[in-house]
């Protein structure tokens, strides 16, 4: 063996390393661009914890609910708070809180809107609006018109789209721009820019 | 000689470099440590899945106390009230709908196991395939939906955390059963026909997924036993 050879190894080496690299770039992308990210599988029981807490505080609401409707003098009162918490949750009144505007300047398939309301809802938004219509059970679903056009439940909705969602601001901002999260996926695979901002107040108006 | 030698010198070179690469990004530990730990997060998941079933049973049983209570107080409340709460109600999923529908029949490749598939293989139902599948439900205006008895409202997140799927938060695996209640028709026209499903039909194709689509006369859609989160939601300030 001369010089000659441990340079053409050494070259070798260097080019074996940076082939991995590569390949690992590829694995990357491939993450990038799957709809479901790949979440620390420990991630399932901070979840799992986090939804029995919010689950043991409903209990603890409904109870609290069940001994005062035991009470006649308390009944209309308790009916009377119930049907205003499903008023505002249906969307028959109008809301308001605080929460994140996303900004969305281009068209882009109903897949993208579809996965970012189930990350706004995962990361615990209490009401989403697009465009102005609010996302209710009544009023749900996304699709493309013939025109190539939006629909939100039938109604055309039509680029730049602006998504609200009340709920904790921080919260929200934090995974929607996570590393490998739903704005870098639609940044990179539309060349986009998603602008995420916290608002103090969010109006979302009655659903007609 | 020299040639062959060269040769030998560069495939060793590449195959060490990329051995060398591979090992640094490796964080694989040795001993049994890894298998405890995994054993120890799956009691942990099966004790939160129990916890998590209590309390929604729980859930609906105060619900029904209270909707009880309420109508045995029919005479202190205005029946007005409760009729519009029981429109509400069912808006919001809380209460059971039966009727005519779909069962769609999701399952994965019979081939492929999701203990040990890697994550996100095209073999496996994903979450974002049952998300399209509610989205499309919707757009045919299904009055109610579940899947695997987990009530889908608007609220509901559909997410992947490994290879589980989270529907509600709740823990589900295949085979996956969604019931939708509405013109069974309408209902199977919108799902054969939508463009947002025709990657999960050429997977069912290319890699042998069940994807079953039946018509039913009585089918019925439980309650939602979830929470509903209002800590930042309110009516406006005046």
């Amino acid at each position: 063996m001369n010089i000659r050879h441990g340079f053409l190894f050494f070259a070798a080496m260097i080019f074996g390393i940076f082939v991995m690299i590569q390949a690992q770039s590829f694995k990357d992308v491939s993450t990038l661009i799957a709809r479901d990210a790949t979440a620390n599988v420990f991630r399932e029981i901070q979840i799992l914890k986090a939804t029995n807490e919010n689950l043991s505080d409903e209990i603890a609401r409904l109870e609290e609910t069940l001994q005062k409707t035991s009470d006649r003098a308390t009944t209309l009162k308790t009916i009377e708070q119930e049907i205003l918490l499903n008023r505002m949750l249906t969307g028959e009144i109008e809301v308001e809180g605080p929460g994140v505007k996303i900004e969305i300047p281009s068209k882009l398939s109903p897949i993208f809107l579809v996965d970012l309301l189930n990350e706004l809802f995962n990361a615990g938004a209490e009401s989403v609006q697009i465009n102005g219509l609010r996302a209710t059970d009544e009023t749900h679903g996304f699709d493309t018109a013939p025109s190539g056009q939006m629909l939100l439940a039938g109604n055309l909705i039509a680029e730049p789209f602006t998504i609200e969602a009340i709920g904790d601001p921080v919260t929200l901002e934090n995974i929607l721009i996570q590393p490998y999260g739903i704005v870098e996926r639609m940044e990179r695979l539309l060349k986009i820019d998603v602008r995420v901002e916290r608002m103090e107040r969010i109006v979302m108006k009655k659903v007609l | 000689m020299a040639l062959r030698l060269k040769i030998i010198f560069v495939i060793l070179g590449v195959l060490i470099g990329a051995f060398f690469s591979a090992q640094l990004r490796s964080s694989a530990p040795t001993g049994s440590f890894p298998t405890d730990v995994m054993q120890a997060r799956v009691d942990l998941v099966k004790s939160f899945v129990a916890e998590q079933s209590t309390y929604q049973s729980r859930i609906v049983e105060l619900r029904t106390a209270i909707e009880t209570m309420q109508k045995k107080n029919e005479k202190a409340t205005e029946k007005n009230s409760l009729a519009i709460l029981e429109t509400l109600k069912e808006q919001l999923g809380l209460t059971v709908l039966k009727d005519t529908g779909l069962h769609i029949f999701l399952d994965d490749s019979p081939s492929a196991s999701r203990e040990e598939e890697e994550n996100m293989t095209q073999a496996l139902i994903q979450a974002s395939d049952l998300r399209d599948v509610i989205n499309v439900l919707r757009v045919a205006r299904a009055k109610a939906i579940a899947i695997n008895h987990q009530r889908i409202i608007a609220s509901t997140s559909i997410t992947a955390v490994g290879n589980s799927i989270l529907v509600n938060n709740v823990p589900l695996a295949p085979p996956f059963l969604i019931t939708a209640i509405g013109d069974p028709e309408s209902l199977a026209r919108y799902l054969i026909g939508a463009d947002m499903l025709q990657g999960l039909l050429d997977r069912k194709k290319e890699h042998h997924l069940t994807v079953d689509i039946r018509s039913k006369d009585a089918l019925t859609v439980p309650v939602y036993s979830g929470d509903f989160r209002t800590k930042f939601l309110h009516p406006p300030t005046p």
